[in-house]
């Protein structure tokens, strides 16, 4: 149930859920980076490169929508919890990450 | 005046319009996430003929003109199941209560924007709220209305409140009863996770609601909706699924996979494992399983000999959607240490065809590309029984969505395509 009354139980629940989305993904990412990075896949893993960052797109987009709704939501209600704000910075960590890992890949050839 | 009607009746037609492609998206929208949290909704159009049903996939026959629609009520996902089947046919409103969806942000945007609803008060001037609805209902506009006023927190139905009567008759709308089977035991009052169950939606008898007998016309409703929610819901789903396994298990599949695996071999630029992923997954725990697989391992090891022999003989066949510098790397390669080439070729975006073309060029012996399949067929064989597995064990979640996962793959592909040419160009 809720703890406010300004807010309803669905801004507190979409709250919650956008920072646990967001902290999975952000970990799934790190795993790539350092997966590429230190080349635990071989010097040549053009597939899995293609394959994870048609993923990271699809997850990223979705995920960033969801934490912006939850943070807009929370706004509108005027009583804001940390959890969408840290989902908000996870996801803008974890997209740096994908970028940085995936135009390195298909970058330096 | 005539300007101002002529500019009044613009606006409404332009309203109508956005409602209707609104609804069409919701539908779109619903329909997926319905597609994938329960196992299909399924609609009789005609409850008396069980082989008038449509999967969400195919349009139902709804009444012509001004509509109303009345369904019984027990769950949250009842307002989603009715406008993804209500809203590809027609633009669709539903009736929420104001005190409960304008509790704030979220639950606002939920109801306007996801679902599409038309607020009416539950605490006095309920039927003036309704009332203003009218010209939109009279423009087309499904307007739906669960009768009972809340869910049902048995499941069994309550008594009909007249309110959606009163309107039918006050503005000449018919009124279209409507059964949901199978919600109130996915997603029951207080509960806020779905269970995978199917979903039915059976269309009942229009009612002309004359202002006369609104009581005779709520009784009818009543009475309509009581017999469509009697039997409990029919699962339907799996029209997909048993097409696809039907051919798995024919030669027809065998066929494909077959071919499909040695044209890649020779110039076809779709991987060997495509059809093979689409077809395994629905054979489950049967041997027909490996037959695929094995299948799948001929036809390239067939495709990749036929190119190296025809380069060999002087013959190159056509490589679209390959680059020079995959035929670089490919060739030093292969004279670099030919066992190792084809394990490298795996995982990198190259086309085993390329190698195949270079091994030709190279006049390597028979014995030596014959010894540098085994990667090839390794990795054909992982990922098929890997799908095969997969399939099994997700089959009972699967076999309602098959169609919708192959698709976003089936969508997804070309970027991979042109993530790995672009890396080799």
């Amino acid at each position: 149930m809720t703890n406010n009354p300004q807010r309803s139980r669905a801004t507190e629940m979409v709250g919650r859920w956008s920072f646990r989305v967001s902290a999975f993904e952000f970990g799934f990412v790190m795993i790539q980076w350092l997966a590429f990075g230190n080349q635990w896949l071989g010097s040549l893993p053009v597939i899995p490169a293609a394959l994870l960052a048609i993923v990271d797109a699809l997850l990223l987009s979705l995920t960033g929508l969801f934490t912006i709704v939850a943070v807009a939501a929370q706004l509108r209600s005027k009583t804001l919890m940390w959890h969408p704000v840290g989902g908000l910075l996870l996801v803008a960590g974890a997209s740096w990450f994908a970028i940085e890992t995936f135009t390195r890949f298909f970058g330096h050839r | 005046m005539s300007q101002v009607s002529v500019a009044h009746t613009s606006s409404r037609s332009h309203k109508i319009s956005r409602l209707r492609r609104a609804s069409w998206l919701r539908s779109k929208l619903w329909g997926s996430v319905v597609g994938v949290l329960s196992r299909g909704i399924t609609t009789f159009e005609n409850h008396q003929d069980a082989s008038a049903t449509k999967p969400l996939s195919q349009k139902v026959r709804l009444p012509e003109g001004p509509l109303i629609v009345v369904a019984n009520h027990t769950s949250h996902a009842d307002s989603a199941a009715l406008v993804a089947m209500i809203g590809r046919v027609r633009p669709v409103l539903v009736v929420s209560a104001k005190d409960y969806w304008k509790q704030d942000a979220t639950a606002e945007w939920l109801s306007g924007g996801l679902i599409g609803t038309w607020p009416v008060s539950r605490a006095g001037h309920g039927f003036e709220d309704l009332l203003a609805a009218e010209p939109l209902v009279l423009d087309g506009v499904v307007l739906v209305i669960f009768s009972e006023g809340t869910r049902s927190a048995d499941g069994k139905l309550q008594e009909f409140h007249s309110g959606a009567f009163r309107l039918a008759a006050e503005i000449g709308a018919r009124v279209l009863p409507i059964g949901i089977r199978g919600n109130f035991e996915a997603l029951p009052k207080g509960s806020s996770w779905p269970k995978r169950l199917a979903v039915n939606l059976s269309l009942g008898q229009p009612i002309e609601v004359s202002p006369n007998a609104i009581d005779v016309a709520v009784k009818d409703a009543r009475s309509q909706v009581e017999a469509l929610i009697a039997e409990p819901a029919v699962d339907m789903a799996q029209f997909g699924w048993s097409r696809v396994s039907r051919l798995a298990f024919g030669p027809v599949g065998l066929a494909v996979i077959f071919f499909w695996a040695f044209g890649e071999g020779v110039f076809w630029p779709l991987i060997a494992e495509m059809p093979l992923m689409l077809f395994i997954v629905t054979v489950g725990w049967r041997w027909r399983g490996l037959l695929l697989v094995a299948a799948a391992c001929a036809g390239s090891a067939v495709g990749v000999l036929t190119t190296w022999w025809l380069v060999a003989n002087g013959f190159s066949p056509p490589s679209p959607l390959t680059t020079a510098r995959m035929f670089e790397v490919a060739s030093s390669q292969l004279s670099t240490d030919v066992g190792s080439a084809f394990w490298k070729q795996m995982f990198n975006g190259i086309p085993v065809k390329v190698y195949a073309h270079e091994a030709g060029a190279m006049h390597l012996s028979f014995a030596q590309v014959l010894l540098s399949l085994v990667p090839r067929m390794l990795r054909i064989a992982v990922i098929g029984v890997g799908t095969w597995l997969l399939g099994s064990a997700l089959s009972r979640w699967l076999k309602s969505c098959l169609g919708m996962v192959q698709g976003i793959c089936l969508a997804l592909f070309p970027f991979g395509l042109w993530l790995t040419v672009g890396y080799w160009s």
